[in-house]
């Protein structure tokens, strides 16, 4: 007797190779997988969304409408603001769609405005301020780096204020501040991008093993045709890049 | 005249804030958080006063020049190309919801879409929107029919094929615009907004194709992927400029001012933080602690 679990590994499974087939080339299999996938998420999107207006808003006003009115009757601001989306099918009214979106972009932005302050601004600055002088020569190297580095990337990143210099004239002092720091800063940047990028790297290839590791367990045999089925169309990916 | 008037306004809302701090204390209430820095918020009123007054004096006619940023002046090379070939150009500008943190990004993206259509309407280019962003879909094709009719090409607008929302599931969203990228064998895929793992999915799309790549965001995890593997890539706040840059608005430009008073102010802390480490601390109380100083209320 075949399970559920056994059909879900295997499609599981048979999803992954689909997904990967794509690396050879565009196939039926990448299609199948794909419009499952995004037809899947989309539905679930709508089911959380919907459940969500219930939860909270409709439920309430109907089964306890005094509480409601009484407690929650701000939730009838987003509800309003959700409705007024769809006038954007409206070739009369569809400008009311843009304070649905505009009240949305306010929000997020902020919220971005509560945290950045501190995180990006002052926690930055204080993890900054560091001794460039001191006994131990690694740590004061570090310091050194890490200062040079932060005030380079701080520069590089000035975008309406910078020294320039003119033709056959000598650059100024402030001149070559400018864009030694520049310099600093862009190289420093990529040295950090490097490791972040080997650092991800490594994270995926965590994942990929810990999706075999799933299929092990359950089922050794669709594992093992999976494992082999997604080397083959990356070695034919690979021949067919060549 | 102007500047004395923007100083009194910045002045009013300072006072404003003096006000209601002295009710909130009178009245023990606690307005700010015990747990962030008072000089967070003292920098939050500084940034936004300093961009306040930049956009003013930008209203009164004056500009603010932004230094050139390759990524961006690519984009209309990148248009140009997928003209000469025949291929549609791709852009993206993220998953998810635009009410979050986020928000900054996904409206430097949309900036940059608008820029976008223009350029295909000038060019005649056919341009294809994905989208993992639902509360966006009305702006983009509304961005999007704009750049096509500011350009006298309203005949190239199409709604279904011009800007196609997706999902705003992660991976569900990648996969979707991997396959588009390869099917519609697009020759420019500019991608620009908050992104996350699904950027090097993107990135090798494009690369299968052959596209010209344009790619960037403010993520910093994201940003090593995009540096890598796109033609021009926006590192970083680069993104924010571009958005600014996109608009080609006076104000929105001086914005970008406005920031860079706050990396100036960053690099005086920084320096001056130093610099107090060679004094002896008072008390015990360095410069640092001034900077983490949390002013409790109530």
């Amino acid at each position: 007797m075949i399970g559920w679990d056994v059909i879900g590994a295997w499609l599981c499974a048979a999803m992954v190779v689909w997904i990967y087939s794509f690396v050879y080339r565009d196939n039926v299999f990448y299609k199948i997988a794909e419009h499952m996938f995004v037809g899947t998420a989309a539905g679930y999107s709508i089911a959380l969304a919907l459940d969500s207006l219930n939860r909270v808003l409709v439920s309430p006003a109907v089964r306890s409408p005094h509480t409601f009115w009484s407690a929650s009757w701000h939730y009838v601001i987003p509800a309003i603001l959700g409705v007024l989306m769809f006038t954007k099918y409206s070739k009369k009214y569809y400008w009311l769609a843009r304070y649905a979106v505009a009240v949305n972009i306010a929000v997020g932005s902020g919220l971005a405005l509560r945290t950045v302050p501190i995180a990006n601004i002052v926690r930055q600055i204080t993890a900054t301020i560091v001794p460039l002088w001191g006994s131990d020569p690694v740590k004061t190297l570090n310091n050194w780096i890490l200062v040079l580095i932060t005030l380079g990337g701080l520069t590089y990143f000035i975008f309406t204020t910078f020294p320039k210099k003119a033709e056959g004239v000598k650059p100024s002092l402030t001149y070559l501040v400018y864009r030694g720091l520049y310099y600093i800063g862009i190289y420093g940047m990529m040295v950090g991008f490097g490791a972040l990028f080997a650092n991800t790297i490594m994270t995926r290839v965590g994942f990929l093993i810990s999706v075999y590791l799933i299929y092990i367990q359950p089922q050794a045999l669709a594992s093992a045709i999976a494992a082999v089925l997604t080397a083959a169309a990356i070695i034919l990916g690979i021949l067919r890049k060549r | 005249m102007k500047t004395f008037r923007s100083v009194l306004i910045v002045s009013l809302i300072l006072l404003a804030i003096g006000v209601v701090s002295a009710v909130s204390w009178f009245l023990r209430v606690q307005l700010y958080t015990t747990r962030a820095p008072f000089s967070a918020f003292i920098m939050l009123v500084v940034l936004l006063a300093a961009g306040y007054i930049f956009m003013m004096e930008a209203r009164g006619g004056k500009l603010f020049p932004v230094r050139k940023i390759r990524a961006f002046d690519a984009i209309e090379e990148a248009v140009a190309r997928s003209v000469e070939m025949g291929r549609p150009v791709h852009m993206t500008f993220g998953f998810g919801t635009i009410s979050s943190a986020m928000a900054p990004q996904f409206i430097a993206g949309l900036g940059v879409l608008s820029h976008i259509a223009r350029l295909c309407g000038k060019y005649g280019a056919k341009l294809i929107t994905t989208l993992g962003v639902p509360e966006a879909i009305a702006t983009a094709e509304e961005i999007v029919r704009e750049g096509y009719y500011s350009a006298g090409r309203p005949e190239l607008y199409d709604t279904t094929y011009n800007v196609r929302y997706l999902t705003d599931q992660q991976f569900a969203y990648a996969s979707a615009v991997q396959a588009t990228i390869f099917r519609e064998n697009v020759g420019a895929n500019i991608v620009v907004g908050p992104f996350y793992a699904e950027s090097l999915i993107f990135m090798e799309a494009g690369n299968m194709v052959n596209a010209f790549q344009i790619a960037g965001t403010a993520r910093e995890t994201q940003i090593p992927f995009f540096v890598l593997v796109a033609d021009y890539s926006f590192i970083g706040e680069e993104i924010f400029a571009a958005g600014a840059l996109a608009s080609g608005d006076k104000e929105t430009l001086a914005s970008i001012r406005g920031q860079d008073v706050g990396k100036f102010l960053a690099i005086v802390l920084i320096i001056m933080g130093i610099l107090a480490l060679l004094l002896p601390g008072l008390k015990g109380f360095t410069f640092v602690d001034i900077l983490n100083w949390v002013w409790k209320v109530g």
